[in-house]
C-alpha cells in the first residue's frame, strides 16, 4: 500500500508543504504542493531579509499545511512520515520548519526525516519524470546555490563536482537586474528583456574558463562587475543603456558557462543523464542551450516544470519518500537545523 | 483538563503538563468564589538560549511520559508569545501551533511576562532580558492585572517596583496556564499565536535622500 | 593612526594580523565604498583567525559563520549592504548570541550594528584614484587600548 509522506520546506523565503504517495513499485506521486511566499516583502531590499522571512514562515506554516491536506483530500492521520529541510539555508528560517515538522511527527507518532534541501531539488524530478537513472549529474541553479553534483543514489550518495566560488547565478541575476532598473527577483525580468536583445552584442567574460581555473567551478562576481562597468561606461558617455542587449548578453554568458561545464562533466564522467533544477532552471535561455548541447552530446536532459524547480515542500516529501523507501534510520527528535549542511549529507 | 504549557521566550526551554480545574465561565455567578486551580503534573526545563529548536519537542514528549499520559490526552495548548529576543521564540510558537493543529485542540497565546507574574499573589514588576543592554518589563496590580507594558528599553527607564520584583525569572508551566486559565475554561476562541516582537523592522527601504523643497 | 595599502596582498596581510588579535565578543565594522576591498580584508581576517570555509561576500544570506577547528573563536561575516539601516532586520541572525563565542565582522555595518558590542573597531577604507588605499581606525571599548598593537 502506498505510504503518504508530508514534506516541509522553509530554508529561504518560501514556506512549502507537500504531500506525496510513495508506491510499492518505487514511483512517487505528487498529491499536493502548497507554497506561501514572502518574496514581495523582500523585493524592496533587493534580496531576502532573514528576519522578515522567518516571521513569514511562522505565520504561514500551519495555514499552508491546512491547504495541502485540503488540496490532497487527506487527513493528518493518513500521514506515514514527515520530511523536513534540515539545511542548508537561513538559520532562523530553517528553525521554523524543523520545529513544526518535529511537532507534527511527535503528535502523529510517525518517523521524522531531516533532509538536504539541495538533494530535494534533484529528487523532485522523480515526481514528473519517474525514477532517476543513476549515476546522473545534476546542475542546481538558484538564488542561493550554483552547484554541479554527481548522484549515485538520491537517498544517500551525492557528491559535489563543482560549485560557485563567489555569487550564485541567481544572485548575479538579482544584482544585474538592479543595475538595469529591473525588479527583484531579477531572473524573470532579465529573461523577458533579453528576448528583444542580441546575445552577441556585448562580449561579457565567462568566469572560471581559463586553462588554470578549476574545471567545474563557477564564478559570477567578475561577470556582475563587468556588466556594472559596461553600464556605468555607457551612462558616463551620456548614452542610453540598451537594456535588452545587456540582458541578452549577460544571460548568454551565464547560460553558456553553466551548460558547457555541465555537459563537459557528464561527458567526461560517462554519465548519460543531466538534471537541471533550482529557481534559475526556469530561465528560457538556460533550458534552450542545455537542450541543444545535451542533444549534441547524446545526453538525456531532465528539467522539472518551473513550479517544481523553485523551492517547495513536494521536493522534500519526494526526497523523504526515497530515503524512507531505502530503509534509512529516521532522524532524532532533537534534530537541529544546519544552515551549512554539506550536500553529501542527504539525511541528518 | 490536562494542558500542555510551552514557553521559549527566555533563555529557558520550558514544557510542562498542568491539570486545570475550575468552573467554566458561563457557570460563574457573582456569589461564586471558586478560583481556577492549576497544578503541575510534569515539567521539563533546560536553561540554554541556543537549544530551543533542538530540545522543545523532546521536552514535550518527556513531560507527557512523566505525566503518564499521551499527547492525545491533552485538551489545550498554552504558549508564551514573548516578548523575547531569541529566535527560539518562534520555535515555541510554531511547535505549539503545529501540535494543536495535529491534535485538534485549541492553542492559547499568553504574554510571557503575564505568565511570570501569574505565580504568587500581589502586585509585581516583571523584568526580562532583551539583550543589547535593554530589558522588557511590565507592571501588575494586586489582582494580577497588567497595569503597564510590555515595554522594551534601557534598565534605567524601568520604574521602581511596587510589590514583588521578578527580575530575569522564567515562567513556570503553572504560571503559563494560570495566565490563560479563564479563556481555556470558558472554551473561548483563542487569539492568534503572534509573537510579541516589540522591536520591529522598519518599513523604510535603503532610499536615496530626496529634497523636501524643489 | 592610519596605514597605507598598495596592493590586495597588503589588504590580506593587514586583515591577517587583525584576525590574529580578534577574540570572542569583538565587533569589527568595515566601512568604505564598493570595491574598497572589504571582502578581501575579511579573507585576511579569516586566515588570521584560522577559521574554515571560503570567504565570499554573503550578500544573499547576509551572514556566514566560519567555525574554528578545535572550538576556537568563530568568525561571523555579515554583509549589511542591502538592509535599510535598522538593527532589528538583523535580529534573525542572533548576532547577540553569536558574539558570546565569535568575532563578528560587518561590511556596511556603520550606523547599524553598533549596539551589538561595546568592544568594537571601525575600520575605514578609503580608495584613491591610483587604486591604493588608506585605512583609518575608530576604536571603542577595549579597542582603545588594543588598537596600538595593530601593525
Amino acid at each position: 500500500m502506498a505510504k503518504i509522506i508530508m514534506g516541509i520546506e522553509s530554508s529561504c523565503d518560501e514556506t512549502g508543504v507537500g504531500l506525496v504517495a510513495a508506491h510499492d513499485d518505487g514511483t512517487v506521486e505528487l498529491l499536493a504542493d502548497e507554497v506561501a511566499s514572502s518574496v514581495e516583502q523582500h523585493a524592496r531590499f533587493g534580496g531576502v531579509v532573514p528576519e522578515i522571512a522567518s516571521r513569514a514562515h511562522l505565520e504561514a506554516m500551519v495555514p499552508t499545511t491546512h491547504r495541502a491536506f485540503d488540496a490532497a483530500g487527506l487527513s493528518m492521520s493518513d500521514v506515514d512520515a514527515v520530511a523536513v529541510t534540515a539545511g542548508p539555508g537561513l538559520a532562523g528560517a530553517l528553525l521554523v520548519g524543523v520545529s513544526a515538522a518535529k511537532a507534527y511527527a511527535a503528535a502523529l507518532d510517525v518517523p521524522l526525516y531531516g533532509v538536504n534541501h539541495l538533494a530535494g531539488h534533484i529528487a523532485v524530478d522523480t515526481l514528473q519524470h519517474g525514477p532517476l537513472p543513476t549515476p546522473c549529474l545534476a546542475l542546481l541553479v538558484s538564488g542561493g546555490h550554483t552547484q554541479l553534483l554527481r548522484v549515485d543514489d538520491i537517498a544517500g550518495a551525492i557528491t559535489e563536482i563543482g560549485s560557485t566560488v563567489d555569487d550564485a547565478a541567481g544572485e548575479a541575476y538579482d544584482k544585474v537586474a538592479r543595475l538595469l532598473d529591473l525588479p527583484y527577483p531579477g531572473g524573470p525580468p532579465i529573461d523577458k528583456a533579453a528576448r528583444d536583445g542580441d546575445p552577441q552584442a556585448i562580449a561579457f567574460p565567462r568566469g572560471m574558463t581559463g586553462p588554470r581555473d578549476a574545471k567545474f567551478d563557477f564564478s559570477f562576481s567578475g561577470l556582475k562587475t563587468a556588466v556594472a562597468r559596461w553600464v556605468e561606461g555607457a551612462q558616463g558617455r551620456g548614452e542610453e543603456v540598451p537594456v535588452a542587449d545587456v540582458a541578452a548578453s549577460f544571460q548568454e554568458a551565464v547560460a553558456d558557462v553553466l551548460t558547457a561545464k555541465a555537459v563537459r562533466a557528464a561527458t567526461e564522467a560517462g554519465v548519460g543523464t543531466l538534471v537541471v533544477s533550482g529557481g534559475v532552471a526556469a530561465n528560457s535561455r538556460l533550458s534552450t542551450l542545455a537542450r541543444e548541447r545535451c542533444a549534441e552530446a547524446g545526453i538525456e536532459l531532465r528539467i522539472p516544470r518551473p513550479r517544481l524547480c523553485t523551492d517547495n515542500g513536494a521536493m522534500i516529501a519526494a526526497l523523504g519518500a526515497h530515503v524512507a523507501a531505502a530503509g534509512h534510520k529516521p532522524s532524532s527528535l532533537d534534530l537541529s537545523a544546519n544552515p551549512g549542511l554539506p550536500v553529501d549529507t542527504v539525511l541528518v | 483538563m490536562l494542558i500542555l504549557a510551552l514557553d521559549t521566550a527566555t533563555p529557558a526551554v520550558t514544557a510542562g503538563i498542568v491539570r486545570l480545574s475550575g468552573p467554566a465561565a458561563a457557570d460563574v455567578t457573582a456569589s461564586d468564589v471558586t478560583e481556577p486551580v492549576a497544578e503541575q503534573v510534569a515539567a521539563r526545563v533546560t536553561v540554554d538560549p541556543r537549544a530551543h529548536g533542538e530540545l522543545l519537542t523532546p521536552h514535550v514528549l518527556d513531560a507527557v511520559a512523566d505525566a503518564g499520559i499521551t499527547l492525545a490526552d491533552v485538551g489545550a495548548v498554552v504558549v508564551g508569545t514573548g516578548p523575547g529576543p531569541y529566535t527560539g521564540l518562534r520555535a515555541g510558537l510554531v511547535t505549539g501551533a503545529a501540535l494543536a493543529h495535529s491534535l485538534g485542540v485549541p492553542a492559547y497565546p499568553v504574554c510571557t511576562l503575564d505568565a511570570i507574574a501569574a505565580g504568587p499573589e500581589g502586585a509585581a514588576l516583571v523584568v526580562t532580558d532583551a539583550r543589547r543592554r535593554e530589558v522588557y518589563w511590565a507592571t501588575y496590580d494586586a489582582a494580577g492585572a497588567r497595569t503597564g507594558g510590555p515595554h522594551v528599553g534601557p534598565r534605567d527607564e524601568v520604574p521602581e517596583p511596587v510589590g514583588r520584583l521578578a527580575d530575569h525569572e522564567q515562567p513556570t508551566p503553572v504560571g503559563i496556564v494560570r495566565a490563560a486559565a479563564l479563556d481555556v475554561l470558558a472554551g473561548r476562541e483563542p487569539g492568534p499565536l503572534t509573537p510579541l516582537y516589540l522591536r520591529r523592522p522598519h518599513a523604510a527601504e535603503p532610499a536615496t535622500r530626496k529634497r523636501v523643497t524643489a | 593612526m592610519t596605514i597605507e595599502l598598495t596592493t590586495a596582498d597588503d589588504a590580506i596581510r593587514f586583515g591577517r594580523s587583525l584576525g590574529m588579535s580578534l577574540r570572542a565578543g569583538d565587533l569589527v565594522l568595515l566601512a568604505g565604498p564598493l570595491g574598497a576591498g572589504k571582502t578581501t580584508m575579511t579573507r585576511g581576517i579569516a586566515d588570521g583567525m584560522g577559521v574554515s570555509g571560503r570567504v565570499s561576500s554573503p550578500t544573499f544570506v547576509l551572514a556566514r559563520v566560519h567555525s574554528a577547528p578545535d572550538g576556537g573563536v568563530a568568525l561571523v561575516h555579515v554583509d549589511a549592504y542591502r538592509l535599510g539601516g535598522d538593527l532589528s532586520e538583523l535580529d534573525d541572525l542572533d548576532l547577540d548570541a553569536e558574539l558570546e563565542q565569535s568575532a563578528v565582522v560587518v561590511e556596511w555595518g556603520e550606523g547599524l550594528a553598533e549596539p551589538l558590542s561595546e568592544d568594537r573597531l571601525v575600520v575605514r577604507i578609503e580608495r584613491h584614484a591610483d587604486d591604493t588605499r588608506t585605512v583609518s581606525f575608530e576604536p571603542h571599548g577595549t579597542w582603545k587600548a588594543r588598537v596600538d598593537t595593530l601593525p
